[in-house]
């Protein structure tokens, strides 16, 4: 058998041992005594009361830290920079000849005053080489530029890209997104302050066509842009998105780049910047719109991807989570990273499961009822503040609905079946999600 | 029946719909990946991440080739890379 098969039945396996082991639990309570019955309806109770308390105290300190991080820059205005250092632009692509069009088009239209952007082809079997070269030259105030070289990863492409840049400042992208104009304009005000290595900036998705799309444009509001908002605040930003990101090169350099050896390039080297010492700020107003998958299969590639590979990062710096001091605002950052890669989705997932398992043969689910309704409306509560900060269409928000118990549920058994595999140490492979072509 | 045990039943059946969809989609993609045919470089001693370094090339496991005209020599480049097979060694 390949090892690529062996892995997969290996994968199959846990999923097999989990529910299993949910089932038996099931049919233990179902068919063990009366007394042992309300033991467990009073843990329901207690879980049920951990588990509002944690979610309260997450969502009320992110909301908050969010909206002072919002407040901050629009009561104190941007800083405000005399001169806009060049900027490099890499553009790593692999087989993205269907959506890169699009990507260089927007790049062709940044207000910014001088700036390259480097294509860097890796070792593509499509006309992503190609369409790159019919952009090579002077365009506006870009110099496109193209590099080719052999499949190695996006962390390879991303660093052959920064050793053939030139500029202070460097934004690395991603090839199936495209930016606003101003993006680059406003991430780049937050480097007249010279601790500052990188900013993050906000993803949103472009297409939202379906629901599974337009519940992603919210996660991205929601839950995505308003913890980085709020870390911002901290300027303790713990992933700067591979979509849009922008960094110092002195920093860059003194990190040695990107590394190869994990799933969740942009993760990684974040924290790494971070140990560094090396400050991380958001800036909401660099904008990049990017390809959200538009079925839950494909979804579920991406987030079993985006699990593992954060996963993989924080096993390498596990030491950050033991050091509290120097910088706190570092280590809170870390935790939190932890927190809701590992703990939070096993947690949802089991707790979800307990109270409908309680809920069908105990018949508490009456509380369990109130108990939704009022997460419910924390959601939508949390859903119109986040839309509203971001300006954005306020069609988002009855998705709230049903974001907590379908669309966050789903991803979170996703999630933990991604970090047992990960904890096993069980292979995996990059994957490709397939590509729609690019809107006009 | 009353509304609340509606409301209950509608948030049962939700919760435990969704978690069975999850894990069959979860399968599914795992079926998926079983499914799709073997690369060439499926190779279990292949590098996984690390571009191979040739004799003579600079920077970052691989001599990144610019202009119009690198298509002839990526072409060359990965015949080169075929020939070297087990010499071949990490930047």
């Amino acid at each position: 058998m390949s090892r690529r098969r062996h892995s997969i039945w290996q994968s199959l396996g846990v999923v097999f041992v989990t529910v299993g082991v949910v089932l038996a639990f099931v049919v233990w309570a179902v068919l063990v005594g009366p007394d042992i019955q309300v033991v467990i309806v009073r843990a329901v109770v207690v879980t049920l009361v951990i588990f509002l308390v944690i979610l309260f105290l997450r969502y009320f300190s992110l909301l908050w830290f969010s909206y002072l991080g919002h407040a901050e820059r629009n009561v104190l205005g941007v800083r405000e920079i005399r001169e806009l250092p060049a900027v490099s632009i890499i553009v790593p692509a692999y087989n993205e000849g269907r959506v890169l069009e699009r990507a260089l088009t927007s790049l062709m239209q940044l207000e910014y005053p001088e700036y390259e952007v480097l294509v860097v082809d890796d070792g593509s079997k499509d006309d992503t080489l190609e369409i790159a070269s019919q952009w090579e030259g002077q365009r506006g105030a870009g110099l496109f530029r193209v590099i080719t070289k052999p499949n190695g990863g996006k962390a390879s492409a991303l660093n052959a890209g920064i050793a053939h840049s030139k500029h202070p400042l460097v934004f690395c992208m991603d090839a199936d997104s495209y930016l606003d104009p101003r993006t680059l304009l406003n991430a780049a005000r937050h480097f007249t302050d010279p601790a500052v290595g990188a900013v993050a900036g906000n993803v949103k998705v472009e297409n939202r066509g379906s629901i599974v799309t337009r519940l992603q444009a919210l996660e991205y509001i929601e839950g995505l842009n308003m913890p980085r908002r709020a870390q911002g605040f901290i300027a303790a930003v713990n992933i700067v998105p591979g979509p849009v990101g922008l960094f110092r090169r002195e920093a860059l350099e003194e990190i040695g780049g990107y590394d190869t050896d994990t799933f969740a390039e942009d993760a990684d080297l974040t924290l790494k910047m971070m140990a560094a010492g090396w400050r991380v700020e958001y800036e909401d107003q660099a904008i990049a719109w990017s390809e959200a998958p538009e079925s839950w299969r494909d979804l579920t590639q991406q987030r079993y991807r985006w699990t593992r590979g954060i996963l993989q990062a924080i096993r390498k710096r596990k030491g950050l989570f033991l050091r509290p001091f120097p910088d706190f605002p570092l280590w809170i950052s870390t935790i939190q990273l932890g927190f809701e890669a590992i703990v939070w989705p096993v947690m949802n997932v089991f707790a979800h499961l307990f109270f409908a398992i309680v809920a069908i043969l105990f018949g508490a689910g009456e509380l369990i009822l109130y108990w939704m309704i009022l997460l419910t409306l924390l959601d939508l509560v949390a859903a119109l503040v986040t839309v509203s900060m971001e300006e954005e269409s306020l069609s988002l928000v009855p998705m709230a609905l049903i974001y907590r118990f379908v669309f966050i549920l789903f991803l979170d058994v996703v999630k933990m079946f991604a970090t047992m595999e990960e904890l096993l140490r069980l292979d995996m492979e990059w994957g490709k999600l397939e590509r729609a072509e690019a809107s006009a | 029946m009353n509304v609340v045990d509606i409301l209950v039943s509608i948030v049962v059946v939700t919760i435990l719909v969704t978690i069975i969809l999850a894990i069959v989609t979860y399968v599914a993609y795992k079926l998926r990946l079983s499914r799709e045919p073997a690369r060439p470089d499926d190779d279990p001693d292949a590098l996984r991440y690390f571009v191979p370094f040739l004799p003579g090339m600079g920077g970052d496991g691989g001599e990144a080739l610019e202009g119009r005209d690198a298509r002839p020599a990526l072409d060359r480049l990965d015949r080169d890379v075929a020939d070297l097979g087990d010499h071949a060694s990490t930047a």
